[in-house]
């Protein structure tokens, strides 16, 4: 069973971007929303 | 508001050069996985493993962290505490979600499910939901006081679910596997090179990240309160017009 | 009035669904009960407790007992913990996964002796590793992980 047998057998593997997407929209969604409302406190508290 | 003397750990460097740092490490981290190469039984779906694992063990950081600054509040009534309790407790839900997010697409090509009602899953479930009560709780309470020590009590006892979600697949015949990387036991079944150089490197990023997040977290907390003092003030003020 | 107040009963509603959320889970696990799974020597030991129940038995597909008819979906195998075993019947496509030496659970029923599965879940093992090049599959050693890990 060489590497390229292996991929080719699994249609699932999608999924694995699918993951890394999630991962990069919730904890940069999360980041990005916190550092814009850190930004705007420090307009509104000087 | 209190003015301390200002450590090293005060600088205003500090929080930007640590979301960098996570940055630079997540990207390095996606390099490794995304070369690293298939697995013998599950092929390329092993590279979830770098992003669910490191997930799980930041949430369990962050609900531990949760727990000891909530305790640390409770000994000294710092705010400072409170803050940071409540701060690590939403960052702990963002990880958890993206764990049972990540486990679902990883369970349903290996095992065959996304969701099943095994030991590990369920109590998984059970910590996102008494941390995002916490929350809601937090948001109930006016008086800030009461409001802390309440957050600060659910957040020492919720954190009895870090131990008992991560024994589950010890203790009960569960769906999950057992860890594959113990420390404790010095174990280690990740023969995986480039696996094991993703999800450590991956580990070390969500730390850093966890840091950073924390760190904003707890800035913002610090002035949404002062701004919440200054509206009581404000407030407590026009009342005495009024009368 | 109070600037928090009018946000408040959001949170309330939020709880609610929370506590409900807490609720559901707690009666939905209790039903199924916290262990998953029981191993066929388990499944022996209790045959009174277990039998004309649905259960879900977790084991290992014995090699070269697997019959697959891809027109009819059906699916024949035994599970085995390596003292107990007994045959499954299943009618469906099993996960990608399924393959001789591997952890296996079904839920089911027993029909005679035949195990009548209902669903089919591939329960792998903790252990991750590329494949060596014109690797053969050594399926003691993984049904070997498999029951240590259960």
């Amino acid at each position: 069973m060489n590497p390229a047998e292996i991929a080719a057998a699994h249609k699932w593997d999608i999924f694995v971007y699918w993951s890394y997407g999630a991962a990069v929209l919730l904890l940069g969604g999360y980041a990005f929303y916190l550092i814009r409302l850190m930004r705007q406190l420090k307009k509104d508290t000087p | 508001m209190q003015s301390k003397p200002k450590s090293f750990f005060d600088a205003s460097w500090i929080t930007p050069a640590l979301g960098f740092s996570s940055l630079l490490i997540v990207v390095l981290t996606f390099v490794f996985t995304f070369t690293a190469q298939p697995d013998v039984q599950q092929g390329f779906l092993t590279r979830i493993l770098p992003l669910h694992v490191p997930a799980s063990w930041l949430a369990y950081l962050s609900f531990g962290m949760t727990a000891v600054y909530g305790l640390a509040y409770l000994i000294t009534r710092r705010n400072h505490f409170d803050r940071l309790s409540a701060s690590s407790a939403e960052i702990g839900v963002v990880f958890i979600v993206l764990s049972l997010f990540t486990g679902a697409l990883w369970g349903r090509p290996t095992w065959g499910t996304y969701w099943q009602w095994d030991a590990r899953m369920t109590t998984t479930l059970l910590m996102f939901m008494v941390y995002v009560g916490m929350l809601m709780v937090r948001g109930i309470i006016d008086d800030p006081a009461r409001r802390a020590r309440v957050s600060a009590v659910i957040g020492v006892v919720a954190s009895v679910g870090v131990p008992i979600n991560y024994m589950s697949v010890y203790w009960w015949n569960t769906l999950h596997q057992t860890p594959s990387l113990s420390v404790a036991a010095k174990h280690s079944s990740l023969a995986n090179p480039g696996i094991l150089i993703a999800f450590l490197l991956s580990l070390l990023g969500f730390t850093v990240l966890y840091i950073y997040l924390l760190r904003l977290r707890g800035q913002i907390a610090l002035r949404v309160s002062d701004l919440e003092s200054e509206e009581i003030e404000m407030q407590l003020g026009s009342m005495k017009v009024a009368q | 009035m109070n600037p928090r107040s009018n946000n408040s009963w959001k949170y309330i509603l939020g709880l609610v669904i929370i506590l409900g959320g807490v609720g559901f889970v707690l009666s939905s696990s209790l039903n199924t009960n916290l262990t998953f799974f029981i191993t066929p020597s388990e499944y022996l030991q209790d045959t009174a407790k277990y039998s004309d129940k649905t259960v879900r038995l977790g084991g290992v597909v014995q090699e070269n007992s697997v019959k697959y008819n891809k027109q009819t979906l059906e699916l024949r195998f035994v599970i085995t913990d390596g003292t107990s075993k007994f045959p499954v019947s299943f009618t469906g496509t099993p996960p990608d996964l399924f393959k001789p030496g591997r952890g296996v659970t079904v839920e089911g029923k027993f029909v005679g002796n035949t195990f009548q599965g209902s669903q089919l879940l591939v329960k792998h093992s903790e252990e991750y590793r590329a494949p060596k090049p014109g690797e053969v599959l050594d399926y003691a050693n993984i049904t070997d992980k498999i029951k240590d890990s259960r």
